[in-house]
């Protein structure tokens, strides 16, 4: 037998597990040859031979002026991190008003794929209790029971940033 | 090569009960196969002394003829963003490298409580950000499939279920579990040569899934075969009273004899003309034909069909999962779990410096967008346009599957390409920034997240390169069974072997 009729053989036997030793398969054969003909259809096919092109508007990429930054930075409590960044915010901007121009006149909003089902609501009592210790478990700072947090009612400090051409890095000026 | 790997879950199951396979031997080859393999970068984390201590039990219960199920005993990975009891869970993110769950999640409390052995936690893209597993603080996976794993010549894994993907594909458990919120199951299905199902949303429970995008979030299935794919779904499906977003009604077992001679006769797939998108490639183009080809022959009705929304929908799940992602990562301040910066000088500053210090860029730039998006003045524009445009997305499947217009017939299945070619060379990938990147892995696959229905990638043959290639097919919401009677169908007439690959035997000889 040579190695691809045995090949062959341990393919159509493998449900039965016959056993495959690693002595006589030194070298497995990756590239192994189908059964089948991919070339060769049968009947006319239904897939379509060529890409089925939709057209989606050319928008002007927007641009994201500088409060607006400031605005998304305070109420994401993330930072923009570089110019990239800055940019891939803008081209999903571009990316996302390729769907405004689609008809939705009396179109609903679709929330959820189980709106058909009403929303199961549990009585309103405790099933699990005694826990206090493994939800404290994972905060980093505790105080007799309570978690710990600093000052309120503090603004964020928010830096100006400079993503323009001619800065060569993320320059912040304060 | 180990000859219980051939072997189908219930096949495995049953040499345990006859005494032929030990469990313990089992669960000692899958975690000798993981450090053997740690190259591919599968696991986050191995749980040595708990797999083995399960696997002991195992073994006694098969010894007292008590055994729990079918999945007694069998070595599965669980993706790490599964809340696992007592079991550090990360996301793959700085955010919550130091989180220890208090609870298991509910897939991982039906796993367990059929008896299965976790072999550890799986790699992933950052808060499952990604479709390539690429975005990992614990580095990238790489896929089993590469010819060569050194240096920048290996092929990804896709994403973002990599990891699991990877775990299945290499031999070291017979079944994982992933996510699937735009493709993340069924894109590494098909780049590892796996079989992927992604079931109906609100089929198998959320609880203890941290969230991505909570209307589309679903658990994903990897198994090397049809058939231990239904055994572990039968495992974890059905309603769940702590997620009110589970399908209420009782889940029944799905039971496909193993040799059953499938009669598609009465089958009707449709070939929806829209997934020929621009960037398909020759050999996928051609595998999808032969495949329709093969099952008109066999008698089933092949027809193409039209999903005239198809290409709008991948902008309306980058609007939407952005929106989701905005508002999901809005619980990460570093005060109750997770990192927490050390600047304590006031709570918005914490917060600031705790969210800049545990999110990479892709995590970063997606909330932005997200909040710019739900932005007052741009909320309707976008978010509940988008929201529109999802239900014109899901109408269009209501249309092939339920209620045809005009002279059309309604279909069963539709089958598609899963991804646009085979695995692609990691330096070619992350040349693309991460949206690209998720623009073309999820043009075939995330459709089915926006309408809820069921998904399964099956593999079908391997490219030139040496690397799978994958199909798949689709159903209306709760018809797994019609999905895994023609993917087995498939899978038997294509005959892929998913372990049949020189990574795998240069690991184990």
């Amino acid at each position: 037998m040579t190695t691809f009729e045995m090949l062959r053989f341990l393919r159509n036997t493998r449900l039965y597990c016959t056993s495959v030793s690693g002595t006589n398969r030194t070298k497995p054969v990756t590239t192994k040859e189908s059964k089948l003909n991919f070339k060769k259809l049968k009947y006319p096919t239904k897939v379509p031979i060529n890409p089925v092109l939709q057209n989606f508007p050319i928008v002007d990429k927007s641009v994201i002026d500088n409060p607006t930054i400031q605005l998304l930075e305070r109420l994401a409590l993330v930072n923009l991190e570089n110019k990239e960044a800055l940019s891939t915010l803008e081209s999903s901007i571009e990316f996302a008003e390729k769907i405004t121009l689609i008809e939705t006149t009396n179109v609903l909003p679709f929330y959820t794929v189980l709106e058909d089902q009403t929303l199961y609501l549990r009585e309103d009592s405790v099933t699990e209790g005694n826990s206090r210790e493994n939800i404290l478990r994972g905060a980093k700072v505790t105080e007799e029971d309570y978690f710990v947090s600093p000052p309120g009612n503090i603004p964020l400090q928010q830096k100006d940033k400079d993503f323009s051409e001619n800065s060569t890095e993320c320059k912040e000026n304060a | 090569m180990k000859r219980h790997l051939q072997l189908t879950i219930k096949q495995l199951s049953a040499s345990y009960a006859d005494g032929s396979i030990s469990p313990r031997l089992v669960v000692d080859h899958a975690l000798d196969d993981a450090v053997k393999l740690k190259h591919l970068n599968a696991f986050i984390r191995i749980s040595p002394e708990n797999s083995l201590h399960q696997g002991k039990e195992s073994e006694h219960r098969y010894e007292n003829k008590n055994q729990l199920s079918v999945l007694d005993g069998v070595p599965i990975a669980i993706k790490d963003n599964f809340c696992t009891k007592n079991l550090t869970t990360t996301c793959a993110s700085g955010m919550l490298s130091n989180f220890v769950p208090p609870y298991n999640a509910t897939v991982c409390e039906r796993l367990a409580a059929s008896g299965t052995v976790l072999v550890g936690k799986t790699n992933m893209d950052q808060f499952a950000m990604g479709s390539g597993t690429v975005d990992s603080i614990f580095g990238p996976t790489k896929n089993i499939w590469s010819n060569d794993l050194s240096d920048n010549k290996w092929h990804i894994a896709g994403g973002s279920s990599g990891g699991s993907a990877t775990a299945v594909a290499a031999g070291i458990c017979y079944a994982a579990i992933g996510s699937d919120t735009g493709g993340s199951t069924r894109n590494p299905a098909s780049y590892c040569g796996v079989v992927g199902l992604k079931p109906t949303y609100g089929l198998v429970s959320r609880h203890g899934l941290i969230p991505l995008v909570n209307s589309m979030d679903v658990p994903g299935v990897f198994t090397r075969n049809v058939s231990d794919c239904v055994d572990i779904l039968n495992a974890i499906a059905g309603p769940d009273a702590k997620d009110s977003t589970t399908i209420r009604r009782p889940f029944k077992k799905i039971d496909i004899p193993f040799f059953e001679d499938f009669d598609l006769r009465n089958v009707r797939v449709g070939i929806p003309k829209e997934y020929h998108c621009e960037g398909l490639t020759k050999e996928v183009l051609e595998t999808w034909m032969k495949v329709a080809d093969l099952l008109e022959d066999n008698g089933a009705h092949v027809e193409q069909v039209s999903l005239p929304n198809t290409a709008a929908s991948i902008f309306v799940y980058s609007i939407l999962n952005q929106c989701e992602v905005a508002s999901n990562m809005a619980r990460y301040d570093g005060i109750e779990y997770g990192h927490r910066a050390g600047n304590e000088s006031s709570t918005e500053e914490l917060y600031a410096n705790t969210r800049a210090e545990g999110f990479n860029t892709v995590v970063k730039t997606r909330i932005l967008t997200g909040n710019y998006f739900l932005l007052r003045k741009n909320y309707q524009k976008y978010f509940e346009k988008a929201l529109r445009v999802r239900r014109l997305i899901a109408d269009d499947f209501k249309r092939v599957f339920e209620t045809p217009k005009n002279n059309e017939k309604i279909v069963d299945v539709l089958l598609t390409p899963t991804t646009l070619s085979d695995a692609p060379l990691y330096s070619d990938f992350i040349s693309q920034s991460n949206r690209d990147q998720c623009a073309v892995q999820d043009f075939c696959t995330q459709p089915a997240n926006m309408a809820g229905i069921p998904a399964i990638s099956i593999p079908i043959r391997l490219s030139k390169r040496g690397l799978p290639i994958g199909l798949q097919l689709m159903s209306r919401s709760l018809n797994e069974e019609m999905l895994l009677r023609v993917a087995g169908w498939i899978e038997a007439q294509v005959e892929f072997d998913c372990l049949e690959n020189e990574q795998i035997y240069a690991a184990r000889s």
